[in-house]
């Protein structure tokens, strides 16, 4: 199937169109594009619930949720079965008939919409990949396809037992809206009431290698225990409340698989029963550690505490030894969790246990235990960097917002490949299994671990502690938590590449292929650079080039302060940001979150200029110079001067007039006499002293002025940041802040001035590339040629591998044989033409 | 009429390939393909980005367990191979481009292979087909732009979009 690209220009104009659209104040008349025009216009009004500061307003309110959940593992069967009571406490002003559940494991039934909305062979399916035909193509599915569908069939998905009942055991009336449940409560609740009920549910447990779910299990059939073992990661696995909000009132929205979620804060009490030789890793502090952990192990927990290093709770001998047996009896997990807003776990036979304690001096939890659980498959690779990777988001991140408030922060090695929730994460990077038994593992996967261990550890600030939406604007959590991790990258090791730098976003944002960040997340194209790459890249931008790092330190922090334990919004980051930076940033807020445009600054051109004197003596020599300098560039005359011939002139130097003796520049009384009354009039004229002193200042100073003229190719508005080289070999900075381009979006001239005789050689827009500028081509003066990275490399010295060598033979070889057929083929020709003469005669 | 429609289950084109890989807050499955024409050469030059832990990944599913994308000139190599053979490009009037290889090199988080067409064109039309990595991941995505003919032409290559053209002339 051909597609043709040419109608893509047009879209994405209706795409950055759409904002002036929807604005009231729209430019009627002319092609004027207001870049500065002040967001207000965008934003939901501010309100009691939400100020226009950005900070929560006097009557803030958020609901609040308390779970109490009892829930038994079979793992034979691979099932859970559970029983949970939910308080619901209603701090809303509004009176409420009924409350609406998320049910995120009907997205593995058959008929949900997940299921049946997805598009054969689509974008963006977290499942397997299958391939459209087309004329000469049949249309075709991979093995994966076939092992998901089978076992689709096989098993059923989702909640297979789900009754709501209040109190006193009376069945409440609910609607079942795909993953959404509505629960009729018997009486209104009213604000600031509570309601109590209970939700008994089951539901079989998907193999994540098949489904690619966020959690389920998986299966190690290789183990010395008969029958193999499993990892089993819970998450999204409980009946939640939808949150109520202010801004949208019940956010259910069903669920699709990509856009994640939003919850609201409360306390947990949950109990597990597992396998007794299972080790749970949950959300929340264990209660009953005694009833689980032997005493040795107690003890080794206790040590952790102020280890240096971290210590073994479960050496991977005794896990060993674990995963090798298994049992038929069954141990109750307690954990508890306060105001958090979900709650996640995971368990398995195969875990050995490491932790740390990580102290926050001064802190609310002055002590958090950060801790890794993993199986041999993890190897060292955990055992080095899990637990240490952990306590390092916990410094970097909380000295960005706020200290740790959990009590544990835990990296769980499982199915998933990078997965968050409070307290808990799950992190996918394994090490390789050698022929002789060692393990090792790449430096790349090294680097995935700590990456990924930082990234959703991270999460627990962004949004699980500031508790944004991700179901709507994934970019919220995402996004802040990618320029976060790229922080906490480079504070590990700067030697490595950790993301966010401006010039590895150009290529996605000079495409004409995108969405605005500012996209609802299940209608995103591509998420990667969307939700994750260009909002960190922006955050970047506006710390380390247009806030600097303590305006926009103070003002991240405040925003993070401000959202700690509650609810923001797009509009409450934006304004935060730029009232606790006292910076107006709007414009930076609509180039990057609302539009598709680039960054492209294009110096056209440099003029110099000097302060006339008015002094003829000085000036007209300086003209005469200039007039016989463009005179002399003339080729023409040029080559006749080359060739010695002789002019009209010169052959004729008896025909003479005035204009032969008095030439343009020459200095002539009526000059003299104007400069003079000139100078007359400044001493007359009394507004005129001030004239004359900035006239003979400027003359004494004699200083050197430039005139830039720069376009702005790109459509997003930045600051011009220059790099000035000297003729005298000096260097030096200039930064234009981007209110500049405030009145001609398009196009700007800015007046430098340097002393006397500091003449420029070179400028260059963007030199430390610290913009996104997305073509360099056009950012020097005088004008370059930038090697593309294909010149670049070939100056290095390329030398052809093996491969390459391989290839270019094969290549000339085709060619020759192409050669050969084609003279062949002539020759058959010449040779059939020639026999056909013959005939003829 | 009753359609018959073929099922064709994909064969294992190489050894191990459909495992599946879990979605990864740091996996991005994203690509970047620069097709530009050099003012000063007048050649189409080709420059491919890939994140290098795609690359790990794929490359250890592409060539086996003891591939290492970071320290093995030999993996580098044999992936670089794969990308140049899952890229293909023709003129809008269907003649295919042959590429040379320039070379490969791994710079920072991404690695990168560069490709040139040592001729001089001036197309009013190409066609590129690109599947890199998109028969190991479903969900692989590979950005190209094509630059130096007017304003950027951008498409985001998905795993079944087969030969896509691009209209040059602005």
């Amino acid at each position: 199937m051909k597609i043709v690209i040419t109608s893509l220009c047009a879209a994405v104009v209706a795409i950055s169109g759409f904002v002036s659209a929807a604005d009231a104040v729209k430019q009627t008349k002319g092609t004027f594009q207001d870049k500065f025009r002040q967001l207000d216009e965008v934003l939901p009004t501010p309100n009691i619930y939400r100020n226009a500061a950005g900070e929560p307003g006097h009557k803030y309110w958020q609901q609040k949720v308390d779970y109490k959940i009892k829930a038994t593992l079979d793992e034979d069967k691979r099932r859970l079965t559970a029983s949970e009571t939910i308080t619901y406490t209603n701090n809303s002003p509004d009176t409420l008939r009924y409350l609406w559940l998320q049910l995120d494991q009907n997205k593995f039934k058959k008929d949900s919409m997940a299921e049946t909305a997805t598009a054969f062979a689509g974008i963006g399916r977290r499942g397997p990949s299958n391939r459209t035909g087309s004329r000469d193509k049949a249309h075709g599915f991979s093995m994966q396809e076939i092992r998901r569908q089978q076992y689709m069939d096989d098993h059923t998905f989702g909640y297979d037992v789900l009754t709501v009942s209040d109190t006193r055991g009376k069945t409440l009336h609910t609607a079942l809206v795909g993953t959404n449940l509505r629960v009729d409560l018997d009486k209104p609740l009213k604000p600031g009431k509570s309601v109590t009920f209970t939700v008994d549910f089951a539901f079989n447990i998907v193999d994540e290698n098949i489904i690619y779910a966020r959690g389920g299990y998986e299966h190690f059939p290789n183990d010395k225990r008969e029958g193999g073992n499993d990892i089993f990661m819970f998450a999204q696995w409980f009946p939640r409340l939808h949150a109520y909000t202010d801004y949208e009132a019940w956010t259910n929205k069903e669920f699709l698989g990509r856009g994640e979620f939003t919850l609201e804060f409360g306390d947990y009490d949950v109990e597990m029963t597992v396998p007794a030789d299972h080790i749970v890793a949950s959300t929340g502090v264990l209660d009953n550690a005694k009833n689980v952990l032997t005493k040795e192990q107690l003890n080794r927990l206790e040590k952790a505490k102020t280890a240096q290093r971290p210590v073994f709770v479960v050496t991977a001998e005794e896990a060993l030894e674990n995963e090798a047996e298994g049992t038929d009896k069954t141990k109750t997990w307690k954990f508890s969790a306060d105001n958090v807003r979900d709650f996640a776990w995971s368990t398995s036979r195969k875990f050995m246990w490491d932790a740390k304690g990580y102290r926050q001096k001064g802190a609310e939890q002055d002590l958090v235990m950060a801790m890794s659980f993993y199986p041999k498959e993890g190897g060292d690779l955990w055992k080095k960097y899990s637990t240490e990777a952990v306590i390092h988001t916990m410094e970097v991140y909380s000295r960005f917002t706020f200290d740790y408030p959990y009590p544990t922060a835990q990296s769980v090695n499982g199915p998933v490949g990078g997965m968050e929730y409070p307290m808990i994460s799950f992190n996918g990077p394994r090490t390789k299994l050698h022929k002789d038994g060692t393990r090792t593992y790449s430096l790349g996967m090294k680097k995935y671990l700590i990456g990924v261990v930082i990234h959703e550890v991270g999460h627990n600030y962004f949004p699980m502690i500031v508790n944004s939406d991700e179901r709507q604007w994934t970019w919220m959590d995402e996004g802040l938590n990618s320029f976060l991790d790229s922080v906490a990258g480079n504070e590990w090791d700067p030697s490595e590449s950790w993301g966010s730098e401006p010039k590895d976003i150009t290529g996605y944002m000079k495409s004409s292929v995108q969405v605005p960040v500012m996209t609802q997340s299940d209608s995103v194209l591509r998420l990667g650079p969307n939700a994750y790459s260009k909002p960190a890249t922006a955050l970047m931008i506006l710390r380390e080039t247009i806030l600097g790092r303590e305006l926009f330190d103070f003002a991240f922090k405040e925003y993070a302060r401000r959202w700690k334990f509650k609810r923001p919004t797009p509009s409450d980051f934006f304004r935060t940001m730029e009232e606790a930076s006292g910076v107006d940033l709007d414009w930076f807020w609509r180039g990057w979150f609302y539009t598709t445009d680039h960054v492209d600054i294009s110096l056209d051109k440099v003029f110099e200029l000097r302060v006339d004197t008015k002094d003829p003596m000085i000036e007209k020599p300086i003209k005469a110079a200039e007039a016989e300098e463009k005179h002399n560039k003339s080729l023409a005359l040029k080559r006749n001067a080359e060739a010695k011939m002789t002019s009209w002139m010169q052959k004729n130097p008896d025909v003479r007039d005035f204009y032969d003796d008095h030439k343009t520049y020459d200095i002539v009384d009526a000059d003299k006499k104007a400069y003079a009354k000139y100078l007359k009039s400044l001493a007359k004229d009394p507004d005129a002293a001030w004239q004359k002193a900035v006239h003979e200042r400027a003359l004494k100073d004699d200083k050197s002025y430039y005139v830039l003229e720069f376009s702005n190719k790109g459509g997003l508005v930045m600051p011009i940041i220059l790099g000035l080289e000297f003729a005298d070999g000096s260097r030096s900075k200039e930064y234009i802040p981007a209110e500049i381009w405030r009145r001609t979006p398009d196009m700007v001239r800015k007046l430098l001035v340097f002393p006397k005789g500091k003449k420029l050689k070179q400028v260059v827009v963007d030199p430390d590339w610290q913009t996104a500028d997305t073509d360099i081509d056009n950012n020097y003066y005088p004008r370059q040629i930038i090697p593309s990275r294909v010149e670049i490399y070939k100056g290095r010295g390329y030398r052809p591998s093996r491969m390459k060598k391989w290839m270019d033979a094969e290549k000339k070889k085709a060619e020759k044989a192409k050669k050969d057929a084609e003279k062949a083929e002539k020759k058959a020709d010449e040779k059939a033409k020639e026999m056909k003469k013959e005939t003829a005669s | 009429m009753l359609k018959v429609v073929k099922i064709f289950l994909i064969t294992l084109v190489i050894g191990g390939l459909w495992s599946p890989i879990p979605l990864s807050a740091h996996q991005q499955k994203t690509g970047q393909t620069t097709i530009r024409l050099n003012p000063r050469s007048g050649h189409l030059e080709i420059m491919h980005r890939f994140y290098v832990h795609d690359a790990e990944h794929a490359a250890g599913l592409i060539q086996g367990p003891h591939a290492d994308i970071i320290a093995s000139r030999k993996t580098q190599e044999i992936f670089s191979g794969y990308i140049e053979k899952h890229f293909n490009i023709k003129t809008g009037a269907g003649r295919t481009l042959t590429p040379t290889s320039v070379g490969y090199e791994l710079d920072g988080k991404f690695f990168w292979v560069y490709q040139e067409i040592p001729e001089k064109l001036n197309p009013k039309s190409l066609s590129v087909t690109h599947t890199v990595l998109m028969d190991i991941w479903a969900d692989q995505q590979n950005l190209v732009n094509i630059e130096g003919f007017g304003p950027i032409k951008s498409h985001t290559f998905k795993k079944n979009d087969g030969a896509i053209a691009f209209d040059l002339r602005h």
